[in-house]
């Protein structure tokens, strides 16, 4: 007899299952109930303490389970899984299903073809030609159990490997294995109970031992096993619910609980099946060769539908997205990528914490000096400090050397007011000068209207300012990607490896092509008069714009930075800091605007004027000259960053008559220079004669005026004994009324704070505030 | 970063991008509508894909209707606050721009 | 990552959490995560009389979905520097594309 368990593979078609459907007569057959209850007690409890689904099946049972069920067996899937209708793409294992539902057609055919063919050579095969592995456990071995003890075997199921399916109903093993079915169909008369692992041992007696010749009660896990050596199936994958449950019913011997499933009689006698088998026998050959085409063909389809699966899930943007997730993750080695701000924060604070930690290593640290330098000229205002020094050490020198010997130390006030009415000439000279001023000064003059006309870069339109501000990014984008090289330097090759010195080279040339390009964008070598205000000007009319000038500084070359300079000096009236803060003219200055004065005395103005405070007479005259001959300079003069530049020339000009240049290795300044300068000097103070007074912002509004006293004492050191007196008529009532200030105020620190400032003049002069007696 | 992307941004670009225009105001003051009837004028310091944004001397507006129970009129009232530094969560931002240039 | 990494630098430092509800709370930043997310320590609400029920909550955790403001203590800010690193994380996604065509 043949019979297997195969009765609930969905892939058996439902007429080709003639012999099995045949078995079906003992289907309900003669069981004792009790014996039937008591398996299920039993059962129940295995499947507790096993937490497995867990079923005890009848031989007899099983053979008639292929009538039992309809091949599609999905009459109850709505009941059970509800309306599929609307499952999203998520879900949609039926598409899946469709795409190959050809190949499972064929697949069928294969398998029914395959299965009578497996029956006709089980017939055929003689039982102890069974496969060692699995047959073993059905044959002489589990007769010896049988007899040794209670009758019953219990056997952990062998389970070889199933090989992977290649399409998701499995890949058919090639006809031997089909032995096994005829081993077990065979054997099933000797009473066998199948457990899976987990249970055996179990106590024995259980199960079906008192009906050893009728029943073999074997758990699901088993047929499901046995079904996929069969068919090559990995376990547990291939039945859908309904089926298994369908199975279950079927060898539950309850039929009638699926009524659908009619109850077929049909008897398949062994003559047939032979005969049958024997005609298959001889297409077995061609059929192994089929089967392994097929097999390929399949496996090609399954790779193609897996791959295809997801087709069109994700657009073009969601790829790169993920390419970019991915890339950016590839390029995190560098922190400064991801967490630019907290790590060089953190830098910044640790070094600000340990101020004598060591310099910045080549790679480490040279990029944060950028930062660095903008925490230290904001905490300190440097470059007003070292403006005061170099005025300082000029007033210190000239006390040394004190060319004022007519001005007696005592009583200076007194002199002072004396000298005054004792040269009305020199106030005469003042006043027709100041006509003068007034009247030559044409191209100035007609300057100062041409500010009133255009009062600011937005009067042209936001599109202008806008360019600007993208010249400024640019700037910007180009001195980070320059810091950000300068951290990444190389270090200096080591002689004779090339790859060092070639590192360097390479890394050379990437900084020159970016500094050429950050160059570019700062736009200085712009024609000038092309635009109004010159593009560069304008980028210094923004305060990002002044903010971006120190860090670009460090990377330009000495002729680029005096070209910077230049461009500068003769656009100098129309920078909004200049043309926007000036005291008198304008009466009050904006809040705002002072702000913009300041971030540029802290920004722009140091580095020029270290640069200055390096150069040679010649280029510094230049620069003088140019400042005096460009801009309206009484105008300029009143506001603080253009007198600020005119103290810079003066101071370092009076450094390098005085010998100062030494220091940097600079010669005396010639003859011809020294001429120049007086020039130069006497035509300023010409064009501020009567003015000095009016360079001073207006008094009590809380404003520093040390800046205007720097200037004062630097023209003082370098004017003769009759522009001294000049100036100190001028600003005498400037300083009486400070010292008298000074004198009131209540804090010493803002007193001495004043009479520093009017000291600084006086000194010059070879005078001092507490000789003042008011 | 490696060092050819160094190069890489300064490039110019080949397709301006919305963002590129608040990169432009970058340390200057924008005016950003959010949800909710609110506004606020703010110096920009850092902004993200996301409009996330760092504000600081932010001058915030909100703006309240309200219905008078008697009369049923709307009566619109706004109310003003200020922030020395803000962060603000981009989700909320309806638009960012340069405020609107005054006089000249 | 800008903000993720701003706040880092924050963290220690008392803030006041403005939630889209117009819950405002006042407290010390413990954590932040890429999300923006937010953990306080020693809250106080600001306006605890119109959510009393938050009165008893010492610490909190903020999804950062919810989040309108975060006032921020401006002495802890580098703007300079913030504005670096915006610049930056402006250009990387061109950073990110330029590798992907050289590789």
């Amino acid at each position: 007899m043949s019979d297997s368990f195969f009765g609930f593979d969905t892939t058996l078609p439902p007429i080709d299952s003639d012999q099995l459907n045949g078995l079906g007569e003992n289907n309900g057959g003669q069981k004792d109930e009790i014996e039937e209850e008591e398996l299920e007690r039993k059962l129940k409890d295995i499947t507790l303490i096993s937490g497995e689904d867990f079923g005890v099946y009848d031989d007899e049972q099983n053979f008639d389970l292929g009538t039992q069920l309809e091949e599609t067996g999905d009459d109850f899937n709505d009941e059970t899984f509800g309306n599929v209708g609307d499952i999203g793409q998520d879900f949609d294992y039926t598409g899946s299903t469709a795409k190959i539902v050809g190949t499972i057609q064929k697949e069928e055919e294969i398998y029914v073809n395959r299965r009578e063919s497996s029956n006709n050579s089980e017939n055929v095969d003689e039982p102890d030609k069974r496969r060692p592995s699995y047959a073993a456990l059905w044959g002489d071995d589990s007769n010896g159990i049988v007899n040794g003890h209670s009758g019953e075997t219990v056997i952990t199921p062998p389970l070889p490997e199933p090989p992977i399916s290649p399409s998701i109903w499995g890949t058919f093993h090639p006809p031997p294995n089909r032995k096994d079915s005829l081993t077990l169909v065979q054997d099933s008369t000797i009473p066998q109970r199948y457990t899976p692992p987990q249970t055996s041992p179990l106590p024995p007696g259980f199960g079906l031992s008192s009906h050893p010749s009728t029943r073999i009660p074997i758990p699901l896990e088993e047929i499901e096993a046995q079904l996929h050596r069969q068919a090559g199936l990995p376990e547990k994958k291939m039945l859908s619910l309904a089926e298994v449950e369908a199975a279950i019913m079927g060898i539950n011997g309850r039929p009638q609980q699926l009524p659908i499933h009619p109850t077929t009689e049909a008897v398949y006698s062994e003559q047939e099946t032979i005969a049958y088998l024997e005609q298959e026998a001889a297409l077995r050959e061609h059929e192994v060769l089929l089967y392994h085409r097929e097999r390929k063909r399949r496996e090609k389809q399954r790779k193609l539908a897996e791959m295809s699966r997801f087709n069109g899930l994700m657009t073009q943007s969601d790829k790169d997205w993920i390419n970019k997730i991915q890339i950016s993750q590839l390029v995190t080695d560098d922190p400064y990528a991801d967490d630019f701000y907290f790590q060089v924060y953190s830098a910044i604070r640790n070094r600000q914490t340990q101020p004598h930690m060591s310099a910045f290593s080549p790679h480490g640290g040279a990029g944060f000096m950028g930062h660095e330098r903008r925490h230290r000229s904001r905490g300190s205002e440097s470059g007003l400090l070292k403006m005061q020094q170099q005025v300082l050490r000029i007033v210190n020198d000239a006390r040394r050397k004190p060319k004022l010997t007519q001005l007696s130390l005592e009583g200076a006030l007194g002199k002072i007011a004396l000298n005054s009415v004792r040269n009305p000439r020199q106030l005469l000279q003042v006043s027709s000068k100041h006509n003068d001023t007034h009247h030559h000064v044409g191209p100035s003059g007609g300057n100062q209207q041409q500010h009133q006309k255009i009062p600011s870069i937005s009067s042209h339109g936001i599109i202008d300012h806008r360019k600007v501000l993208r010249s400024i990014e640019n700037v910007y984008t180009a001195v980070l990607a320059l810091e950000e090289l300068r951290r990444n330097q190389p270090p200096l090759p080591r002689p004779y490896v090339d790859h060092e010195r070639e590192a360097v080279e390479k890394w050379n040339e990437e900084y020159a092509e970016l500094a050429k390009k950050m160059w570019e964008e700062l736009r200085v070598t712009e024609m000038i008069g092309v635009s109004y205000p010159h593009p560069f000007i304008s980028i210094l009319s923004v305060a990002k714009g002044k903010k971006v000038i120190p860090r670009v500084l460090r990377h330009c070359l000495p002729d680029q930075i005096l070209t910077l300079i230049t461009m500068l000096v003769a656009n100098f009236e129309t920078l909004d800091v200049c043309k926007g803060a000036i005291w008198g003219t304008q009466g009050i200055v904006s809040p705002a605007m002072l702000d913009e004065v300041e971030l540029y005395m802290n920004t722009v103005v140091p580095p020029l004027l270290q640069f200055v405070a390096e150069a040679p007479m010649r280029i510094v005259l230049g620069l003088f000259g140019l400042f005096i001959e460009r801009n309206n300079i009484v105008w300029v003069a009143r506001s603080k960053v253009g007198l600020a530049f005119l103290t810079m020339f003066l101071s370092r000009t009076e450094i390098l008559k005085q010998g100062g240049g030494a220091m940097q290795g600079l010669p005396l300044p010639e003859e011809r220079e020294l001429l120049q300068w007086q020039e130069i000097y006497n035509r300023l103070f010409s064009l501020l004669q009567n003015h000095f007074l009016s360079l001073f912002p207006p008094f009590n509004i809380g404003i520093d005026d040390m800046y205007v006293w720097q200037f004062l004492a630097a023209m003082a050191v370098g004017a003769s004994t009759d522009q001294q007196h000049i100036l100190v008529t001028e600003v005498r009532e400037r300083v009486l009324d400070t010292v008298i200030q000074a004198s009131r105020l209540t804090t010493d620190k803002s007193s001495s704070h004043k009479i520093a400032n009017v000291n600084l003049f006086l000194n010059a002069l070879g005078l001092d505030a507490s000789q003042l007696k008011i | 970063m490696t060092e050819e992307t160094n190069a890489a941004p300064v490039e110019p670009a080949a397709v301006e991008e919305p963002l590129d225009l608040v990169r432009l105001s970058l340390d200057e003051r924008i005016y950003v509508k959010l949800r909710g009837d609110r506004e606020l004028r703010g110096k920009l310091h850092a902004y993200d894909g996301h409009l996330n944004m760092v504000l600081s001397e932010v001058e915030e507006t909100i703006t309240i209707v309200e219905i008078n129970d008697e009369t049923y009129e709307e009566v619109i009232r706004t109310v003003k606050r200020t922030v020395e530094m803000l962060f603000v969560r981009g989700d909320g931002v309806i638009l960012v721009s340069p405020p609107v240039r005054t006089g000249s | 990552m800008l903000f993720y990494s701003f706040f880092k630098t924050l963290i220690g430092h008392q803030v006041t959490v403005e939630l889209k509800n117009d819950l405002a709370i006042t407290g010390i930043l413990k954590s932040v995560d890429q999300f923006l997310n937010i953990k306080l320590d020693e809250i106080r609400v600001v306006d605890d009389t119109k959510y009393p029920h938050m009165m008893a909550v010492k610490n909190c955790f903020i999804r950062g979905s919810v989040v309108r403001y975060v006032q921020l203590p401006a002495s802890a800010v580098d703007t300079a520097l913030l504005q670096d690193a915006a610049r930056r994380e402006a250009q990387q996604p061109t950073t990110a594309a330029a590798h992907t065509m050289n590789r």
